[in-house]
């Protein structure tokens, strides 16, 4: 098994490098010296009615509308349409949260089902999770049961045992109100004509229901079926804002609800969900009230708190530990996952846009890269979001809303880029990295851009940089610091391409350089220290999160850039998070030369780079593109310029001299004269120019950039396999059976390397799981499943049925076809 | 001529008579009165607006509601940096949290209790601090109340403004024509049309785009100007006009019926005064018997409703501009109410507050002016004829 993952491993490595090196030639020599994005100019407007903007795509007024809508009837709009085309975004779910409390209240004195587990666990039998997906939701949902979201690698990976749960758990009211009486009985309760009373008082139940999306449908379904089962029940709808300090802030023994409907929002393609049972069903990581209540069984505590710590050796022992957790959460059920929603991003059918999986177009890393008119270069796209340049622009302190960060994503560009289908981080500005992982951690890698080896120890070298002195303005040495020696979990040594410093060019035209990268690091430390003119309180919690992990940093080359990160923190996908100091700050791009203009800014405490900084000295928010700041930034410019100011000099003058210095102050200048604004980046687009009072940004295509604009093709759009399952549909019991299954992508075979698995699992007419395993490989994407006489003996008379399961390389999300079979003796 | 001639002069005489009687009135009862008056108003602008900072608290739970949604977001944001918190130990995290939590907490002064909060908010208030907004930013980005005022107020100006004088004028004409033909066709379609003012403008805001946008495709169905903005002033310009044509007509049709229909009225009963009738008799002009006999006696009603209507739009429309999707103030005040923004929200309503005040007063004096039958200070102490 293991040298058959590591030949499918080494062949999708290859396949892939093969479609971006042929990508790259056929495009790049097709639609040469196209360099950035496709675009000649994106045109961003402003539009928070759903419907208003799909009316917009429908008139042709738009190209895009990038917000993840979950409306039905604008869904079919989009279908009913030939000019319409959408992306599919699987970023939030539904689930039933449980007040733990009781089982007596004690503030109200009532009767709590809810505290006994076998009551909530019987609540997965109770609710019909497909009539809530296809009749509240409208379709646009999926059945969800766990806290894995059905559509991230996580679940791709207990695949087998989710389905086997999922069938357990699958609609049973009988069953569920059955498990409920002998519940409701044993704490004291009787049933009389056909209602629950406790201690002479009718048992009522109570559900806050949350009222501006289909929550408020699901609340009155769930309230229907316990109504049906002789509870009372009060109805409570609350906004968000109203039902969160009841649900998330009160003491759940004061008895504020009984059921809270809850949904929750995943923004990007987690890899790791691992945190979910410690942060979902126990007090480990939440600190509110409700989440402080949890206490599952000692069992589950351990397994939840084990998997947040990483406390496994391999890959295998966590899925393990992961499986066990699943069916423990399930029959803990202090919350019941409902659905997992699918939103869709709609766009004109003549557009080619990448949209992540989780977060959709406006949650993608990829969308500036691969935004194009099919089968044309050039033109003017217009996308409409629901709000755009909401908080000021800053790489430090800005906006982190959403919809403004797509657009700042465009302009600006990460050393790595996350993989919409998958989460896995590809290289953008480096070359190539090599990491070395303490051995024991369980750490595995998938792309080849990434050397990964396994080390007794990472020594951490004297003269690398762990600490910074703000009086002195310089950093401090392990050597000095740690005079005994210091070693880390995680070595990244990280190569930049050899011309680098030569292409990598800022929107203003001055060239990248090493400095841009110690800057970022010197941030990282300075304006959290109370000698540092730059100090902001508000940076403190962050600097204790990064020094807590964080283990040396060294500058092995300048010329080309290699840089040696050590640090604590690592991840099971060696590609995640490669560590190379390129200057994306947390909201943006930021070179050391418009850096300094607002470190000169915040200084003498005219701006601040934080919304906390600014208000507690009541000076303005630091905003790049507009407003009040330019002003300042102006002023700052004109005195950085007559004092060719070099930041941090006493260590950013090894990098700087003075005549670099100039040239960038007046390209800087050049630039704010043109353009109006001080935001700089690498990114395929610049920003040209933003209206604030009209809600209007407009995007460029930036000619300068290094890469062409075909770079990223592969990303366009997700690679779903398509699974034909042939084969009898009416089976004897004791027979031999051989299924036939035929994966594709539109039309045509599905490239083998990309395939992951191929699993089949056989469920008896009980729906009890009777076999499962994988299916043999017969020839370019075709397979085949024997069922043996052994397992069709375990079947008994009805409709069993078998599922076959397919995971891929290049996309998180299982495919998952099934074919009833007709069961007899 | 002679005789026309001959009953202005008695009537310049009369009001003469009237203005020197009434400057020749006991300064210190006037002083007194725009005192009190003044006192008066301003005792109701601090009631209203201590009104507005309890309502947009709730009473103080708006407070149980900020410490939730920070105790929430807070966890989010740890979600989201899970990437780089990585296996940090669960108290390191709950400590961490905790100082973010706290942090937030102070900025919104959730550290002082409400009530001490609410009499700041107050005092700033009434000096017209208007300070800095708790969760919304101007467009610009910046969290300074005035400032987020000022640049929503243009485009709210500019739509309620230019649809605030077609209005008037309109009305003002067609009640003044429609005096003339009491019972005519135009006169009877009016009066029918006349209840469909009670439909909001942004109701016929959405017929109108469906009909000129969506179908006919003519006119834009949103925002203030094209994407990407034309460059020079002048198309500039011409684009906003073009984006302003739907939500003025909506705001001007939603209003005009009913405004014709009241004027008309008002014009109505005073053309069939005696003294007009004395004007009709004596030959003087249709125009002069107009504008003497029949609109200056209904200035003061006139010109309250010009003023009242001019403060009740400055601060836009909250729908209208939402559904024509147009950046005014009733948008940015809609947003700062699901936001709970409480300086955003009183500053805004202070702004009101004063201006009506202040309207209020000007209109007290204004009525003196305009009308000679009305004396200050006589009968009850403040009262106004």
């Amino acid at each position: 098994m293991n040298y058959q993952r590591n030949v499918l491993k080494t062949g999708m490595t290859a396949f892939l490098v093969l479609f971006l090196v042929f990508g790259f030639s056929v495009l790049a020599g097709a639609e040469d010296e196209h360099y950035g994005g496709w675009l000649d100019e994106i045109v961003v407007i402003e539009e928070a009615s759903e419907a208003a903007g799909v009316s917009l795509l429908e008139q042709g007024e738009i190209d895009v509308y990038a917000d993840t809508i979950t409306n039905p009837e604008l869904f079919q709009r989009v279908l009913d349409s030939d000019d319409l085309t959408y992306d599919q975004a699987f970023g939030s779910y539904s689930e039933l949260t449980f007040n733990p409390a009781g089982p007596v209240f004690e503030g109200t004195g009532e009767l709590n089902p809810f505290a006994v587990p076998r009551v909530r666990e019987a609540m997965n039998y109770l609710v019909d999770r497909e009539y809530i997906a296809d009749e509240i939701y409208g379709g646009m949902a999926v059945p969800r049961f766990f806290p894995l979201a059905t559509a991230l690698p996580d679940y791709s990976r207990m695949i087998t045992k989710a389905r086997e749960l999922e069938s357990k758990y699958a609609h049973n009211p009988e069953l569920a109100e059955e498990i409920i009486e002998e519940e409701m009985i044993e704490l004291g309760a009787e049933k009389v004509d056909g209602q629950w009373h406790y201690d002479g008082d009718l048992v009522e139940l109570s559900i806050l229901i949350r009222v501006e999306d289909e929550r408020n449908e699901v609340g009155d379904y769930v309230a229907s079926l316990l109504e049906d089962i002789g509870f009372a029940v009060q109805r409570n709808y609350a906004t968000a804002s109203e039902a969160s300090p009841i649900w998330l802030m009160s003491d759940p023994a004061e008895g504020g609800f009984h059921i809270y409907t809850g949904g929750w929002i995943l923004t990007v393609v987690e890899r790791d969900e691992g945190i979910s049972w410690a942060q979902m069903f126990t007090d480990i990581i939440m600190p509110q009230p409700l989440f402080q209540a949890y206490d599952p069984v000692e069992e589950l505590y351990t397994l939840a708190d084990r998997i947040y710590s990483r406390d496994f050796d391999t890959v295998a022992e966590r899925e393990e530990m992961m499986e066990r957790a699943l069916e423990l959460g399930m029959e803990d059920s202090v919350r019941i996952y409902l659905i997992d929603q699918q939103a869709f991003a709609p766009y004109r059918s003549d557009v080619q846009i990448t949209s992540d999986l989780a977060g959709g177009i406006a949650g993608s890393y990829l969308w500036p890269y691969t935004a194009r008119f099919r089968d044309q270069v050039g033109g003017q796209m217009q996308i409409a979001l629901p709000s755009i340049i909401t908080d000021a622009w800053n790489p430090i302190g800005g906006s982190n809303w959403i919809f403004d960060m797509m657009l700042i994503r465009a302009t600006g560009e990460l050393g790595y880029i996350p993989d919409p289908y998958t989460g896995l981080h590809y290289p953008r500005r480096y070359e190539k990295a090599e990491v070395s992982i303490r051995e024991g951690l369980p750490v595995d890698s998938t792309l080849d851009w990434v050397e990964l080896e396994f080390v007794e120890e990472n020594v951490v070298p004297e003269e690398a940089w762990v600490d910074w002195d703000a009086e002195a303005q310089e950093f401090i040495t392990v050597g000095e610091k740690h005079p005994d020696g210091l070693t880390s979990r995680r070595k990244a040594r990280v190569y930049y391409p050899d011309d680098a410093l030569e292409n990598v060019i800022w929107h203003d035209g001055s060239n990248f350089s090493v400095a841009d990268a110690v800057m970022s690091l010197i941030l990282s430390f300075d304006r959290a220290q109370e000698e540092s003119d730059y100090f902001d309180e508000s940076a403190i919690p962050a600097y204790q999160t990064f020094t807590g992990h964080f283990r040396g940093v060294e500058i092995v080359s300048t010329d080309p850039i290699i840089i040696d990160y050590y640090t604590d923190q690592y991840y099971m996908d060696a590609e995640q998070y490669i560590p190379g100091l390129f200057p994306y700050y947390q909201q943006g791009p930021g070179a050391w030369h418009n850096m300094a203009l607002g470190l000169m800014a915040e200084a003498d405490e005219q701006l601040a780079f934080t919304m906390d900084k600014a208000d507690n000295l009541d000076i303005e928010h630091m905003n790049m593109i507009g407003g009040p700041s330019l002003e300042v930034l102006d002023e700052k410019l004109q005195e950085a310029q007559e004092t060719n100011f070099i930041p941090f000099e006493s260590t950013l003058g090894e990098f700087i001299d003075e005549e670099e210095a100039a040239a960038r102050y007046s390209n800087l200048e050049n630039w704010y004269n043109e353009r109006g604004h001080f935001w700089v980046g690498t990114g395929p687009y610049y920003l040209h120019d933003a209206h604030h009072v009209e809600g209007i940004a407009e995007l460029r295509r930036y000619d300068d950039h290094p890469d062409p604009a075909s770079k990223y093709e592969i990303f366009a759009e997700p690679m779903i396999p398509e699974i034909s399952l042939t084969g009898d549909g009416v089976i004897r019991i004791g027979s031999d059976l051989v299924y036939d299954v035929s994966i594709t992508f539109e039309g045509e075979p599905y490239p083998a390397e990309m395939i992951d698995e191929v699993k089949y699992l056989i469920f008896d007419a009980q729906d009890n799981l009777v076999a499962t395993g994988e299916a043999e490989h017969v020839g370019e994407a075709d397979f085949e499943v024997h069922i043996g006489e052994e397992i069709t003996s375990q079947l008994i008379p009805g409709r069993s049925r078998i599922e076959i399961i397919v995971t891929s390389f290049s996309v998180s999300l299982p495919t998952i076809e099934e074919l009833g079979l007709v069961t007899f003796e | 001529m002679k005789e026309e001639e001959t009953l202005e002069e008695t009537e310049k005489y009369a009001v003469d008579s009237l203005e020197d009687e009434s400057s020749s009135g006991d300064a210190a009862r006037i002083a007194k009165y725009i005192l009190f008056r003044t006192l008066l108003l301003m005792m109701s602008v601090v009631i209203g607006v201590y009104l507005v900072i309890l309502v947009a608290n709730m009473g103080g739970q708006v407070d149980d509601i900020r410490r939730a949604e920070i105790s929430y977001n807070v966890s989010m944001q740890l979600m989201a940096m899970q990437d780089q918190l990585g296996d940090m130990p669960a108290e390191e995290r709950r400590e961490f949290e905790r100082q973010l939590r706290e942090r937030e907490e102070r900025r919104l002064g959730l550290d002082q209790p409400f009530i001490l909060r609410s009499f700041v908010y107050l005092r700033d208030a009434l000096t017209l601090d208007l300070g800095r907004a708790e969760q919304l930013t101007s467009d610009t980005g910046s969290r300074r109340v005035r400032r987020i005022i000022l640049e929503r107020l243009p485009p709210t100006l500019l739509l309620m403004i230019t649809s605030f004088f077609i209005l008037f004028f309109i009305a003002l004409f067609v009640a003044l024509f429609l005096s003339r033909r009491y019972g005519s066709k135009l006169d009877r379609a009016i009066v029918t049309l006349a209840p469909t003012s009670a439909a909001p403008s942004w109701f016929y805001g959405v017929f109108l785009i469906l009909i000129f946008s969506t179908v006919a495709g003519i006119l834009p169905r949103g925002g203030m100007v094209g994407a990407p903005p034309p460059e020079g002033t002048l198309p500039y310009a011409l684009s906003v006009l073009r984006h302003a044509i739907l939500p003025v007509t909506a705001l001007v049709i939603a209003g005009v019926f009913i405004q014709i229909y009241n004027w008309r009225t008002f014009f109505l009963i005073y053309s069939q005064e005696d003294y007009v009738e004395m004007a009709k008799a004596k030959g003087l002009s249709r125009r002069n018997i107009e504008l003497k006999y029949i609109l200056r006696p209904t200035l003061p009603p006139i010109i309250t409703s010009f003023a009242m209507a001019l403060i009740f739009r400055w601060m836009g429309s909250i729908v209208l501009e939402r559904v024509f999707n147009w950046p005014g103030l009733g948008r940015m005040l809609f947003e700062a109410i699901g936001l709970y923004d409480v300086p955003v929200i009183v500053g805004a309503q202070v702004i009101f507050a004063y201006l009506l005040a202040f309207t209020v007063f000007f209109l007290d004096i204004i009525y003196a002016i305009l009308d000679p039958r009305v004396k200050v200070g006589q009968g009850s102490e403040g009262g106004k004829a």
